[in-house]
């Protein structure tokens, strides 16, 4: 289990994580969604190791993270902008990691190749952005983690190999326990991987809850009421959006309590709809000053 | 519950060296190519290169002193780059922090891996030269061991230098700029305070002293660390000493590479704290280290303030605002403190990575200038009365002093006892005393020639280094200067000119001199009217001792160094010849190591002649040396030959007590100790 616990990391005085809390299941797939500048990288790289956090604890299976060298044998993560060696190849940098991960099976690494094709000969700097990314997958995957923290990990992938690469990573989860941590703006991406979400705004987190808790807690009623009418003043909604005389609307509660609402003004269509992730990321954040306007569903 | 922790990881440190071959690899075969350049010699020589196994030590101890530090400054600067390297970027930076290995194990492995790359091409040249020498006859495994010792010392100390920087600065831009910084900071920070205490104080000199040059290793260590060899003597048959083959060869001052050494392990030890604190998002940054940037900021408006404050003045205030030689105040703090200001926001921009950094500087600017200014006030104000410091001539272990005459010609001499230091302080006060006047003079602009007092103070125990002070006195065709009247008696003094001329083979004067002993003669640029031609004549013994005895008594008579401060040009071309008297002496020194052991010397002295120098020109009529075919021939008579005139015998009268004033005074020639430099040079070392 990850947990993080009121954790503030400054830089120059700016909070870029501002007293954040959040826990991860061990064996969860845990999505951390949020915007530009959420703090959500810095988060990563505190759990990672690699900052140190100026207040709060940050601690894996119990133990805290920092300095941590039988614990981060463990962990393995790929950054949004994932580091290999100029000269090297894959090859190389299987020799470099093996080095590193007590863990790490060749075996694991060969039936890998056979995923990702790529020749392995090849200087690194010379694959393609995409490429580069399905190697960190190659090799971080070999280094047979307990604990998977992945930075905006499938950009740059196409899609068949983003449902390859869920596919092995899903397959760990489920065979071997690993618990996944994985940020990422991609929010179609995470609803079909994720159980768990946290949304960061601010350095905060806003919300955290497993996917079924989100979804309870706001909804998409399409409503027609009678005689054309409009959404009634008093109607709590997220928002309303109007096609015809079918009125959809977003309402932060479960789905039987919106319609036990709506019964009073007698609609001639009570509809409820499954709200994506994407757009439970967008209302919730809407609610932080968040650009709700520019995104577009 | 934590495990397992590792203070070396194998692979990072292969890592290490596999991807940085080229870099220890070329500077293996760069230093391979001298011993094999050496094999190469001797196999086409067919001969050992050189005659014996200390010879062979001597040529270690030579690379040692002079190669070793300047290698190893510029060569552990790259290593540190490569295994450090990673630090000065964030994806690096994130990398290796991610991996399961502790910051101790990274510092720790890191830091083998440097040092092994930088020992590696030093055992390839080592292990070849080693091999050379046993080809060659020539293996000293003492000698061998010392060098070995030294360069593990150097080798750590300057890699250690370079890994302190490394965990400072945030690029390596910033670590280039800042590891050559740290390296001679000290001795430029001297230079530049020195510079300005020059501008402003009359006679003080910006002779580089080495006070702090401790503190720039390289610069130290080669001036401070010498292979002194001792050599067998020659008694040749003309009377010389020659070198023979070596005796002993020690490492002088080999020590002091311990030291460094010990030093660069604090140095590490600040590195690892340093690199405990430093936060991986410093990558990139200029300084990397939080409470370094002010230090860093005003450190840099401090430097500029006085160097490019003094540049400023001198591009553009200079010629319009000051009247003598030292500089005016009030335009020196003005541009000290523009300058200090401009190294402000250079530092800001540096530092903030971004042009914009004027807002809400005005503290930070404000803050420059006014102690831009204050600095500037201060040193003009001379609190510490530097410019008007006459020591005591008991504080005093010896005055060196230069006269540089009116038309050219110098005297130096080296003085010891309190009479004759006094005498050379007098003179200093009596130009001091006068510096509103000569300003004056310089501020008119009408002088028409310079004379010159130089001093070099050594000051006895406690204070080390040498103090400096260099006078310009102008000379006008008007009223002459006091000043000029007491560098006068100065340089005709008995006990100034026999240092002067003897001082290099007296006793008195050259602490490890047993015994000086004549051993012959020579005079230079005796004119021969037949032939129209200088020409040169071998002194016997006896007549070089003759003519040493006369040399004396016109020292005593003070006809030597009289010409220096003839104002008038006719009068000084018509009393200095370009006739040289030449005395060789075989002195017996003592060794300053611990065995004391003593060594023989050559020394050869040339004294210039003038007229005026009786006793000596009798003698060597005497001597026959001067006679109708070999003649002594004034600057005067020589024009007059050139220019097909008769020539214009000297006339003139001479009184040691007054003042030369041009007409009916003549001060007869001056003498100098050949080589002169080398005195300057012993005095400075």
């Amino acid at each position: 289990m990850i947990q993080v616990t009121n954790t503030v990391k400054r830089f120059d005085g700016f909070a870029a994580l501002d007293g954040v809390t959040l826990s991860v299941p061990a064996g969860s797939v845990y999505g951390l969604v949020g915007p530009n500048g959420a703090g959500k990288s810095t988060l990563i790289r505190c759990l990672t190791g690699i900052y140190r956090q100026d207040e709060g604890e940050l601690t894996i299976d119990g133990q805290s993270v920092w300095e941590n060298e039988a614990l981060k044998s463990r962990v393995a993560a790929i950054a949004d902008d994932w580091y290999y060696f100029p000269q090297a190849t894959i090859r190389d940098m299987c020799r470099f990691y093996r080095g590193f991960y007590p863990s790490f099976s060749m075996e694991r690494y060969e039936k890998c190749k056979e995923v990702f094709q790529i020749d392995e000969k090849r200087p690194l700097r010379r694959l393609s952005k995409g490429m580069q990314k399905q190697a960190a997958f190659w090799l971080t995957l070999s280094a047979m983690p307990d604990y998977l923290i992945l930075d905006e990990p499938v950009d740059g992938l196409d899609p068949v190999m983003r449902r390859q690469v869920w596919s092995l990573v899903l397959g760990d989860v489920s065979q071997r326990g690993t618990t996944v941590l994985v940020s990422s703006h991609n929010l179609r991406e995470l609803e079909d991987v994720c159980d768990h979400v946290g949304i960061l705004d601010h350095g905060r987190v806003l919300l955290e809850r497993s996917l079924a808790q989100l979804q309870d807690n706001m909804v998409k009623l399409q409503v027609v009421f009678k005689d054309g009418g409009g959404v009634p003043e008093d109607l709590e909604v997220l928002h309303a959006s109007k096609v015809g005389r079918i009125h959809t609307l977003i309402m932060r509660m479960s789905a039987e309590e919106a319609t036990h609402r709506l019964a009073v003004y007698e609609p001639m269509l009570v509809d409820a709809v499954p709200l994506t992730l994407e757009e439970i990321f967008i209302y919730e954040l809407g609610g932080a000053d968040y650009a709700v306007k520019d995104i577009v569903l | 519950m934590r495990s397992k922790t590792s203070y070396f990881n194998p692979t990072l440190f292969k890592k290490n060296l596999a991807r940085f071959w080229p870099l220890w690899g070329g500077a293996s075969i760069i230093g391979a190519l001298f011993p094999l350049y050496l094999l190469a010699l001797l196999i086409h020589e067919g001969r050992p290169l050189l005659d014996n196994r200390l010879e062979a030590t001597s040529l270690y101890y030579d690379a040692l002193i002079y190669a070793v530090p300047a290698v190893s400054l510029v060569y552990g600067a790259l290593c540190a780059l490569a295994v450090w390297g990673w630090l000065y970027n964030t994806r690096s930076v994130g990398m290796y922090h991610s991996l399961p290995i502790t910051r101790k194990g990274l510092f720790t492995t890191s830091l083998l891996s440097g040092l092994s790359m930088m020992l590696i091409p030093y055992a390839v040249t080592g292990t070849l030269t080693i091999l050379v020498s046993l080809a060659a006859g020539v293996f000293e495994p003492v000698g061998l061991l010392v060098t070995i010792l030294g360069v593990l010392g150097d080798t750590f100390f300057y890699f250690a230098t370079a890994t302190l920087v490394v965990f400072v600065t945030g690029n390596p831009f910033a670590f280039a700029a800042f590891y050559f910084i740290f390296h001679f900071l000290a001795a430029f920070a001297e230079w530049l305070v020195s510079r300005l205490m020059t501008a402003f104080y009359f006679g003080v000199e910006a002779a580089y002293g080495g006070v702090v040059e401790f503190l720039s290793p390289t610069m130290y260590l080669t001036r401070m660390l010498s292979a002194h060899v001792e050599h067998e003597e020659l008694l040749m048959p003309d009377g010389w000493i020659d070198r023979g083959r070596s005796l002993s060869v020690t490492l002088v001052n080999g020590w002091l590479i311990a030291i460094y050494a010990l030093a660069g392990a604090v140095l590490l030890a600040a590195a690892w704290a340093l690199y405990r604190r430093r936060r991986s998002e410093s990558a990139g940054e200029v300084v990397a280290v939080g409470w370094m940037k002010p230090i860093f900021r005003y450190g840099v408006a401090f430097c500029a303030a006085i160097a490019g404050g003094s540049l400023l003045y001198t591009l553009f205030c200079r010629d319009i605002f000051q009247t003598g030689t030292t500089a005016s105040t009030v335009p020196m703090a003005v541009c000290m403190a523009v300058a200090g200001v401009l190294g402000y926001y250079i530092a800001s921009m540096l530092l903030a990575k971004s042009l914009q950094v004027f807002r809400g500087s005005a503290k930070g600017v404000l803050g420059t200038a006014v102690a831009a200014v204050a600095v500037c006030c201060l040193i003009a104000a001379d609190p510490w009365g530097v410019e008007a410091w006459v020591p005591e001539a008991g504080e005093l272990e010896s005055v060196t002093a230069r006269l540089y005459g009116v038309h050219g010609g110098a005297a130096v001499a080296t003085l010891e006892d309190p009479a004759g230091i006094q005498k050379i302080l007098d003179a200093q006060a009596a130009v001091i005393a006068e510096r509103d006047a000569l300003e004056r003079i310089w501020g008119s602009g009408l002088h028409r020639s310079t004379a010159q007092l130089h001093l070099t103070f050594r000051l006895k125990e406690g204070r080390s280094s040498a103090v400096y002070r260099y006078y310009d006195i102008p000379v006008s065709d008007g009223e002459q200067p006091e000043a000029l009247r007491v560098l006068a008696a100065l340089a005709a003094d008995p006990a100034f000119q026999e240092s002067s001329i003897f001082g290099d083979v007296t006793v008195q004067s050259r602490r490890n001199l047993r015994e000086a002993r004549l051993t012959g003669g020579y005079v230079d640029s005796l004119y021969n009217p037949e032939t129209q031609s200088y020409e040169g004549l071998d002194l016997t013994l006896e007549q070089a001792g003759a003519l040493e005895e006369a040399v004396r008594r016109d020292i005593q008579a003070g006809n030597f160094g009289r010409t220096l401060f003839l104002v008038s040009g006719e009068e000084y071309d018509r009393a200095v010849s370009d006739l040289h008297i030449q005395l060789n002496y075989a002195l017996e020194l003592q060794d300053s190591g611990p065995n004391r052991d003593s060594y023989v010397q050559n020394e050869t002295i040339s004294i210039g002649l003038s007229t005026y120098c009786t006793e000596t020109l009798k003698a060597l009529e005497d001597l026959g040396v001067l006679n109708e075919g070999r003649k002594l021939l004034t600057h005067a008579e020589q024009s007059a030959l050139e220019s097909g005139e008769a020539g214009v015998p000297f006339e003139g009268d001479y009184d040691p007590n007054s003042f030369p004033r041009s007409g009916s005074v003549v001060y007869p020639g001056d003498a100098y100790v050949y080589p002169g430099e080398e005195v300057d040079a012993a005095l400075l070392h």
